[in-house]
């Protein structure tokens, strides 16, 4: 199709689609040969036995299989030429710069694995971290694995309650948390909320205290410095292919749920995906999604660093002096791969142009994640910050390097469709997330489980994969019927290329990031005078989507929002919050219809018809 | 200690480009316009800087305005004007090793001759940073062969090329280089393009 674009860079190979296909069928053909033999690109202590055993969400892979997840990602590289080169660099918005390299990581790993054994982590022990991207919170993710506890990383947008469940959930034997940052030039104190969140939890966790703001410490707390102090740990846990490797809150229908992945699974899918989607060990590549978020788990902490690349790291504000700063730092770097989200490309799309400063040469991609990248949006990014100035042949005027969709979802873990750099690269089709990637069978379906085309429907996954979550709400498992997995996406799948359109439920995308309406309720609900509350979606021009909150009671508008902020986090809080004289009914079936009304007629109709009319919106909307 | 509490200051300014680089052993931040201060364990150590203030050791590398002060050069500093140090000596200051390397321009009428300038190599507990000075890159420039940080310069003229500088990155295989010594973005721009493969390349401003 004459829409779609080859950029003219000879920094990758494209193919066509009808060599695409081949690889594709081929690898969904024989799912487990296919895996397999990605898998045996790992370092494995002990075979596995078979190479899946069970059927759907119970489907656990590489059984019987024993394998050090620290030496998949770390000490894979000792002894290579990779050891002494740059693991991590990291900035903060005072300009501060550090650079780690893979040795002083794995010594700095060692000596947090030996705090953290201090404080009595023992394998299977759960460690949350709650921390801005920093060279702290990656040595402390890793120096869990290195132990075989599984961590989670909780987005520090997120308020003191939503710690204090995620705590107390995974019964965490240590608290990680930065006693705060600096994002668009002024402190935040993630260390009120830390404490705040451990008295609420109750599950006696012992916190840690990575010292940035000086702030001082309580007895009982461990500065950073101390934790190191404790000794080295010397060796890496060797642990079973299912054994827990991190976990995340993922937004479901009534609440954030656990969502657990296996280590072999897991780092089967992320190493294959990771060196698929263009990374090498000569490159050095800036990931704009915080850990804390898949993208910002598994292309962050993970894949990276198990292919040798150089992965920066910014603590700091997107927008902070401007929109450009992202490119003055791929500027500053040498940035050779940039990962970002729609929303932030939509975001700097509107900016004036001559705030996106910045000399991008280096870049051979730019990959974004998380929810639609709208053509237009596409074909900005492709036009100005994946134009380089360095001149390429038909380049002029237009991009140079790809700009690629992909598309993930927490609970798969991974990146599932989008365009390889290293692997298959049919024709970039603008507006999609690109093809299936290989080993995952992708397919869009009707009502009746009919396989659509050019139209509308499920997006679902036919088949199970290897990083099949070993721990998943009950939501998860119902999404499996009919011999698919409902990711909950909608999508349109034409030719090759699949086309999300947002979710095909009653759960929230806000700027990429899945939320839960009933978190965001509940939240409200907990504002003095609110007596019940209900959260719609509604399609936003920069964020995708945001949170409105429909709720019957006295307290104002303002109070509802500024109650969610802080209930929930500050991503969460409500665009609007209407009063209405009355919620009818039971909750699941009201969202359904709110948000079914509000596609159909639009918020303002929406509220009318079902609730009574919106009294209390700000700018005093009227009665309806 | 492996990293120390970095206690964060109130902003009153904004940089676009990083302003100080640290490693676990070390850390460089640019002074003027081919300047270095160097944060060892042990000190710290001032290369080219025209008003330095808190140095442990200065160095210069020769004598030009925007590498030397021109008058009332501090007491101590060492430079190979000043006649106390050659291409070919080592010093040892305290635990602080220096390796005094040539830098120069080859040819006759060159800016900087054999024997004018010098480059110099700190090490110091594991971490070894290479500070060129203005030369091309001649064949001595691979005594600083195995450095973790090089400072190199890349402006052309009287010193190396954007090309010449990634020639000598591709030699050297320093882990991180800082560009120095240019003035136009556009030599930087080239230089990374070229140099990246072979070495992270860090502006520092």
């Amino acid at each position: 199709m004459s829409s779609r674009v080859v950029p003219p860079s000879t920094r990758f190979k494209a193919v066509t689609l009808r060599e695409y296909w081949g690889v594709y069928e081929s690898s969904v053909r024989d799912l487990e040969a296919f895996w397999a033999g990605e898998a045996g690109r790992l370092l494995w202590r002990k075979p596995w036995e078979a190479v899946r055993v069970g059927e759907g969400p119970g489907s656990r892979w590489f059984a019987g299989g024993e394998l050090s997840p620290y030496e998949n990602i770390v000490l894979r590289h000792s002894g290579s030429w990779v050891w002494r080169k740059p693991a991590l660099l990291w900035e903060d918005e005072s300009g501060e710069a550090r650079v780690v390299t893979y040795s002083q990581l794995d010594q700095l790993v060692s000596r947090a694995a030996g705090g953290l054994r201090s404080l009595g982590v023992r394998r299977g022990d759960w460690v949350v971290v709650y921390s801005p991207p920093s060279v702290e919170a990656v040595a402390v993710m890793l120096a869990a694995v290195r132990l075989g506890a599984p961590f989670e990383a909780v987005f520090t947008g997120f308020s003191a309650r939503e710690l204090a469940r995620r705590l107390r959930r995974r019964g965490a034997r240590v608290l990680v948390a930065a006693d705060g940052f600096l994002r668009r030039g002024r402190p935040v104190r993630t260390l009120e909320a830390a404490r705040e969140a451990l008295a609420e939890a109750g599950v006696g966790a012992r916190l840690v205290v990575v010292e940035r703001v000086g702030a001082p410490l309580r007895e009982g707390e461990v500065g950073f410095d101390e934790l190191l102090s404790a000794g080295w740990e010397q060796g890496s846990a060797v642990v079973p292919s299912d054994h827990p490797l991190f976990g995340l809150h993922s937004g479901y229908e009534e609440d954030f749920e656990p969502v657990t992945h296996p280590a072999g699974g897991f780092l089967a899918q992320v190493y294959a995906t990771t060196g698929w989607m263009g990374l090498r060990p000569r490159d050095t590549y800036f990931c704009t999604v915080w850990p804390g978020w898949i993208t910002g788990v598994a292309y962050v902490v993970f894949g990276p660093l198990m292919v040798g690349s150089t992965v920066l790291l910014y603590e700091g504000g997107p927008d902070w002096p401007s929109w450009g700063r992202w490119l003055e730092l791929i500027d500053s770097y040498a940035v050779t791969v940039f990962l970002t989200t729609s929303s932030a490309l939509r975001m700097m799309a509107r900016q004036d142009p001559s705030a996106l400063r910045g000399n991008l040469d280096t870049l051979k991609a730019v990959l974004v994640t998380a929810e639609p990248l709208e053509r237009e949006v596409w074909e900005w990014a492709y036009t100005r910050i994946a134009n380089l100035a360095i001149p390429v042949i038909d380049s002029v005027g237009r991009g140079t390097v790809p700009v690629v969709n992909l598309y993930i979802q927490s609970e798969v873990g991974t990146f599932v469709t989008g365009n390889l750099l290293n692997y298959t690269f049919p024709p970039i089709a603008p507006g999609s997330a690109g093809p299936p990637i290989p080993g995952f069978h992708v397919d869009v379906v009707d009502g009746e489980g009919r396989s659509v085309r050019g139209a509308p429907g499920r997006l679902v996954l036919r088949a199970p994969w290897p990083s099949m979550p070993v721990e998943a709400p009950e939501g998860f498992r119902r999404r499996w019927s009919g011999g698919f997995y409902d990711t909950g996406d909608l999508a349109v799948m034409e030719d090759a290329y699949v086309y999300p359109l947002g979710r095909g439920d009653v759960v929230l995308k806000v700027s990429g990031y899945r939320l839960s309406p009933g978190a965001i309720e509940r939240a409200a609900e907990a504002v003095p005078g609110v007596a019940r509350a209900v959260v719609v979606g509604v399609r936003d021009e920069l964020r995708f989507e945001v949170p409105v909150v429909g709720y019957a009671g006295d307290a104002s508008p303002e109070e509802v929002k500024r109650g969610v902020r802080e209930g929930v986090g500050p991503i969460a809080e409500p665009r609007e919050a209407y009063r209405v004289r009355e919620l009818p009914g039971e909750k699941g079936a009201l969202r359904a219809e709110l948000r079914r009304l509000v596609r159909e007629v639009g918020l303002e109709g929406a509220l009318a018809r079902l609730l009574g009319g919106a009294g209390g919106c700000e700018g005093g909307a009227a009665e309806g | 200690m492996l990293l120390g509490v970095r206690v964060m200051r109130p902003l009153a300014f904004f940089s676009a480009v990083p302003r100080k680089l640290a490693t676990p052993l070390g850390s460089v931040e640019l002074s003027g316009f081919a300047g270095v201060v160097l944060g060892f364990r042990c000190c710290t150590v001032c290369v080219d800087v025209v008003e330095p203030h808190g140095c442990d050791f200065r160095f210069y590398t020769h004598s030009h305005p925007r590498h030397a002060p021109q008058e009332g050069l501090p007491g101590g500093a060492y430079a190979p004007f000043l006649g106390n140090v050659r291409a070919g000596d080592v010093l040892r200051l305290g635990g602080l090793t220096v390796r005094v390397v040539e830098a120069y321009n080859p040819g006759a009428g060159a800016p900087h001759p054999r024997g004018f300038g010098v480059g110099y190599v700190f090490e110091l507990e594991g971490l070894a940073v290479y500070v060129a000075g203005d030369t091309s890159f001649v064949e001595e420039v691979l005594a600083a062969e195995g450095a973790d940080v090089a400072v190199l310069p890349v402006g052309g003229g009287g010193v190396m090329s954007p090309e010449e500088a990634a020639e000598a990155v591709r030699s050297l295989r320093p882990v991180v280089t800082v560009p120095v010594h240019f003035e136009d973005p556009a030599l930087y721009w080239k230089f990374k393009v070229l140099a990246q493969p072979y070495t992270q390349v860090v502006r520092l401003g």
